[in-house]
This record gives C-alpha cells, sequence and structure tokens, in this order.
C-alpha cells in the first residue's frame, strides 16, 4: 500500500481526476472509487480526504450541493470550469513527474560526476 | 445495501457531536462518511453493534478535531502569514522610526532632565522596535517555508 507521504503529495490530482469524469461525488464515495481503481493499492482515510476537499472548495475549484440522503445530509462536490482546467493541468503535471521519477529510477548509477576533480 | 435505522444513525451522530466541532458543514460529512462505512461493514455480514466497534473504535474526538483543525490549517495558514508579515514589518518601520525621532532631537533640542526622558523613550521605542523586527524574521521564514511545501505537495 502507497506511503501517507506518496499519496499526500498527489492527493489533490486524485480528487480533481476523479471528479473530471463530470459525475458529482460525495467524501466516501470518492474514498471507495480510488480504493477499487486502484486495487486496494490507495486508501484514502477520511482525515486526509475532507481538508483537501474543503481547501478546492475554498479556492473555487468544486462546488458542493447537499442532498439529503437516508436521513442524512450528503454533501456531493463537482468539478467548476476553473477546476476542469486546474484538473487537466495537474494531471499532466503528474504524468510528466512519473516520466522524470521513471527515468531517474532506470538510469543506472555509474554517471560518476565528481565536481571539482579533473578528468583527463 | 444496509441501511441504518434511525437509532443507529443516532448512536453515530453522538460519536461525532462529542469532538463539539465548530464546521457543521463537515459535522454533516464526517456522519455521513461514517454512516457509510459503518453500512458497508454491515454488508459484509456484520450486525450493527459490531460492525459499529469495528468502524468506531479507531476513531476518537481527537481525530476529529484533527480533521477541522487540518482543514483550517490548509486554508488559512497561507493569508495569516501574509497577513502578520505586512504586519510586522509596518510596526517594525513605525516603532525604529519613532526610536529614531526621538533619540536624534534629544541631545541638540533637549536639556536636563528632557535629554534623559528622550534617551529613556528612545531606547524604549527602540527595544519595541527589535523586537517586532524578530517577530517580522520570523515570520517571513515561516511564510517562505509554507510557500516552499506548497509547491512540493501541489496544494
Amino acid at each position: 500500500m502507497a506511503s501517507k507521504e506518496l499519496i499526500r503529495g498527489t492527493l489533490k490530482t486524485l480528487i480533481l481526476k476523479l471528479l473530471a469524469g463530470g459525475e458529482p461525488m460525495y467524501g466516501y464515495e470518492i474514498t471507495q472509487q480510488v480504493k477499487a481503481l486502484t486495487q486496494g493499492e490507495i486508501q484514502l482515510t477520511f482525515g486526509a480526504l475532507y481538508p483537501v476537499l474543503h481547501k478546492l472548495e475554498a479556492d473555487g475549484l468544486l462546488v458542493t450541493e447537499t442532498r439529503i440522503v437516508d436521513n442524512r445530509a450528503r454533501k456531493y462536490y463537482t468539478l467548476t470550469p476553473s477546476g476542469g482546467e486546474i484538473a487537466k493541468e495537474k494531471m499532466e503535471e503528474l504524468q510528466q513527474f512519473i516520466h522524470t521519477l521513471q527515468s531517474f529510477l532506470d538510469s543506472k548509477p555509474s554517471l560518476n560526476l565528481s565536481y571539482g576533480s579533473i578528468n583527463p | 445495501m444496509a441501511r441504518l435505522t434511525l437509532e443507529e444513525l443516532e448512536q453515530i451522530c453522538q460519536l461525532v457531536l462529542q469532538a463539539d466541532l465548530e464546521d457543521e458543514a463537515l459535522e454533516q460529512e464526517l456522519i455521513d462518511h461514517i454512516s457509510c462505512e459503518v453500512e458497508h461493514a454491515m454488508d459484509s455480514g456484520l450486525a450493527f453493534p459490531q460492525a459499529f466497534h469495528t468502524v468506531v473504535s479507531p476513531i476518537d474526538c481527537l481525530a476529529l478535531q484533527k480533521v477541522e483543525q487540518d482543514k483550517i490549517s490548509l486554508i488559512r495558514t497561507g493569508k495569516r502569514l501574509k497577513k502578520e508579515f505586512w504586519k510586522n514589518l509596518k510596526r517594525t518601520i513605525l516603532w525604529n522610526l519613532a526610536s529614531f525621532s526621538i533619540f536624534v532631537p534629544a541631545p541638540a533640542f533637549m536639556y536636563g532632565l528632557w535629554i534623559f526622558l528622550g534617551h529613556v523613550g528612545g531606547f524604549s521605542a527602540s527595544v519595541v522596535g527589535t523586537f517586532y523586527l524578530i517577530r517580522w524574521m520570523n515570520t517571513w521564514i515561516e511564510w517562505s517555508q509554507f510557500k516552499k511545501e506548497l509547491k512540493i505537495t501541489g496544494d
């Protein structure tokens, strides 16, 4: 399972990507979708999810609608037009980063760059 | 899919209400989230008491309060630091200017006891000015670190 540190850095992008589908989603649904799509590798807790959802809402990237379902209030999140733009940017940025990281991991550590030494 | 009865839902509400959160919307969301988790556990064959225990046992008031604190800090920290940065800078400049304006004319235009009082006043203003200078520098460092962290996490 992915570590908290790795999830933290990509959580915003994960949420935006899910909501980019256009369907309104609520918190628990987001955690279940992420879990299903990553075969259980990424499991979001409510402690990590809700602060970020509220931050995205405060930044104007998400709008919410509350519906009463099974005798309780359920808040659905949808992307705003600017949220859609940011979602695209963030996904491209993450893909580029993964590509860079992959290149780095595939590289051989034989490249010896010893600063200050004079190579003939 | 399992559905909670009103009594069962009430138990979950009580748990969340104990945390005494200020944000009512977040409170409602947490009630719904925990209810969904309990229903999910009931779908796997557990009765409500066992499902409730399984889901709720790792959750306490502190965990719920932390969600609210994290939310507030994510939204407000940047704004707060920016505000403090400018406030402390303004106070640093004003108090140091006040210190100079009292210190400098003291020997030139004042006599006797007034010189002494001018020096005491100037020195006091300079102490306060230094205090705000240190606070401003701390805020500057904190704000720089916060901005750096935002770049790393992409928030």
